[in-house]
């Protein structure tokens, strides 16, 4: 399949002197889910937002068809672990708010908002302001207003961090049908290694800042995935095993730089 | 008559703090309901009662206090005396002249103004290179008093319309950039960031985003200045004016007709509360009601 979305080389160093990104080489294929896995606070966050093109890298190249990314476009989608439902407007008007945005007519954002409300699930709500949902709701809304543009890419940056167990596991299934159904191109960030190993065919993993691809398998998992897989012994034993190179990581990053202790630990 | 009502307003003014002080003291209203419980909504008619308490003890305080004379009766005349005074300014019909003026100044006064000062707060706001350009020279020019100009302005503009329009305008403007500058400010990032990946470009995050997400702060803003608007137009009309409320006040004034004098100033009150009411009615109606995170329902 071919190459979507390619890092060479990309760093990032914020002033002053944070390294949040270091030498990061990435090749994304059409229709990827991959899972990008570190501990909380180690630049997983900022590799996304550089592929939205909301910062860009210090050193190297993102590009997207070959096309170099100078900056945000409808193109990456990307939902974020706060809740931004835009809450002046209702449910429906946020999902057109992109393709309104592009110019597309009334008639036809019409089909697609409905198309995607039934999707997520949100149809009979779709006259309610966000702040009447819940949080799964809310990023649900954030979900759809994301997939109504179409994108090529959809980052998604931890968007189920703030939900509880149990929404969080349905929003899971969610995110695989729609990854069955429609075949998008995920990228999409976590600390939760169960979480990751459950929805990526694709894991990547880096240790504390700065974010450095540390390993890139595949998750041996095949479509679509039940909900029950996560009790299975294979799953078990791979979500041990990588819990078990995460720790490695953090470890070694501490021994290396024991000033690190700290942020780790809050990891 | 008189001692009737005398003795009525000294058991209001002396009964209502009292009641307020037991409920505060004892924290309940009934059982179960607390007094003072932080921002949680009272029945509708339990805070009509409070409110419409509030304003009688206040009507009998005046009332207590100017029929025992305490006070110079010329310094401060009953409530009987005024309200006969108000129900003179209306006979003459002169007077829905004078608040018709007044409110057409500050409907010119206050509509330009706000309009342009919001739309430059909104630039500041946003850009922060045209925040340099605008806040420091709006800053310096915020803290000279707007009654520092009215010298100034006589010279301009002499003592007519353009004087009271422009007194308004001045006096609200720099408060108005720097007001909506902050509400645009505090817009959450996230928003513009959202608009981006969605392929909105600058004019569509400028509108369909800091304008909306501010929108319900610049609502409040306006309100707040509209309220300032009229000192600075009782100001310029009190300085020299054929027609107005503030006229009207050095009218009475000058003539020594203390009573119509109160009338007047409550008049004003009046109609201040009526403009306030219709800024609470925008704030709900013009869906702008997500601000309030359905409290009510």
């Amino acid at each position: 399949m071919n190459t979507l979305l390619s890092l060479n080389r990309v760093s990032k160093t914020f002033t002053p002197r944070i390294e949040a990104i270091r030498d990061v080489s990435l090749e994304v294929k059409e229709n990827e889910f991959i899972c990008i896995l570190g501990p909380t606070g180690c630049g997983k966050s900022t590799l996304l937002r550089l592929i939205a093109g909301l910062e860009q890298p210090s050193s190297g190249i993102i590009s997207l068809n070959g096309q170099t990314i100078k900056g945000p476009g409808s193109d990456r989608g990307m939902v974020f672990q706060k809740y931004t439902s835009f809450p002046w407007l209702t449910v429906e008007e946020n999902v057109a708010f992109g393709l309104k945005s592009q110019g597309v007519p009334h008639d036809e954002r019409r089909g697609t908002v409905e198309h995607l409300l039934k999707e997520v699930g949100l149809w009979d709500f779709r006259h309610a302001y966000p702040s009447t949902l819940s949080g799964g709701m809310q990023q649900r809304v954030a979900l759809a207003r994301t997939l109504a543009v179409n994108p090529r890419v959809l980052l998604l940056d931890e968007p189920l961090g703030a939900l509880d167990a149990q929404t969080r596991s349905e929003m899971q299934l969610l995110l695989l049908s729609i990854f069955m159904n429609s075949k998008h191109t995920i990228l999409f960030v976590t600390h939760d290694i169960e979480e990751a190993l459950f929805l990526g065919q694709r894991l990547i993993v880096s240790g504390p800042r700065p974010f450095e691809v540390r390993h890139d398998m595949a998750i041996p998992f095949s479509y679509p995935r039940p909900s029950d897989l996560r009790t299975s012994t294979p799953f078990a034993n791979l979500e041990q095993q990588v819990t078990m190179l995460l720790r490695r990581l953090i470890l070694e990053a501490r021994t290396n730089d024991p000033s690190l202790c700290e942020s780790s630990r809050s990891a | 008559m008189s001692t009737f009502i005398l003795f009525i307003a000294l058991a209001v003014t002396l009964s209502f703090p009292s009641i307020l002080v037991y409920l505060i003291l004892t924290d309940s209203v009934r059982q179960k309901a607390r007094f003072l419980e932080f921002r949680k909504d009272i029945p509708r008619f339990t805070f009509r009662l409070l409110a419409l308490g509030s304003f009688l003890w206040l009507l009998s305080v005046w009332t207590a206090v100017s029929s025992t004379q305490w006070i110079d009766p010329h310094l401060l005349p009953t409530p009987q005396a005024v309200a006969e005074a108000f129900v003179g300014l209306f006979s003459g019909g002169q007077v829905l002249f004078d608040i018709g003026i007044s409110v057409t100044r500050i409907l010119v006064g206050f509509f330009p103004a706000a309009l342009t000062g919001t739309f430059i707060g909104l630039l500041a706001g946003n850009f922060r290179s045209l925040y340099a350009v605008i806040i420091p020279p709006n800053t310096f020019v915020r803290y000279i008093p707007p009654t520092a100009f009215i010298a100034l302005l006589i010279v301009w503009f002499g003592l007519g319309e353009p004087l009271k329009v422009s007194l308004i305008a001045l006096g609200i403007f720099f408060f108005l950039v720097q007001m909506t500058m902050d509400a645009v400010r505090a817009v959450p990032l996230e928003y513009l960031e959202v608009a981006y990946t969605l392929g909105t470009r600058r004019g569509g995050v400028f509108w369909r985003v800091t304008l909306p997400a501010a929108l319900p702060d610049i609502m409040v803003i306006w309100r707040i200045n509209i309220s300032a608007a009229w000192t600075f137009l009782v100001v310029a009309e009190f300085l020299g004016a054929t027609q107005g409320l503030g006229r009207l006040l050095n009218e009475s004034f000058r003539y020594n007709r203390i009573p119509q004098l109160y009338a007047t100033i409550l008049l004003i009150g009046f109609i201040g509360l009526i403009f306030d009411l219709f800024f609470e009615w925008i704030l709900m109606k013009a869906r702008l009601s997500w601000r309030k995170y359905y409290v009510e329902s």
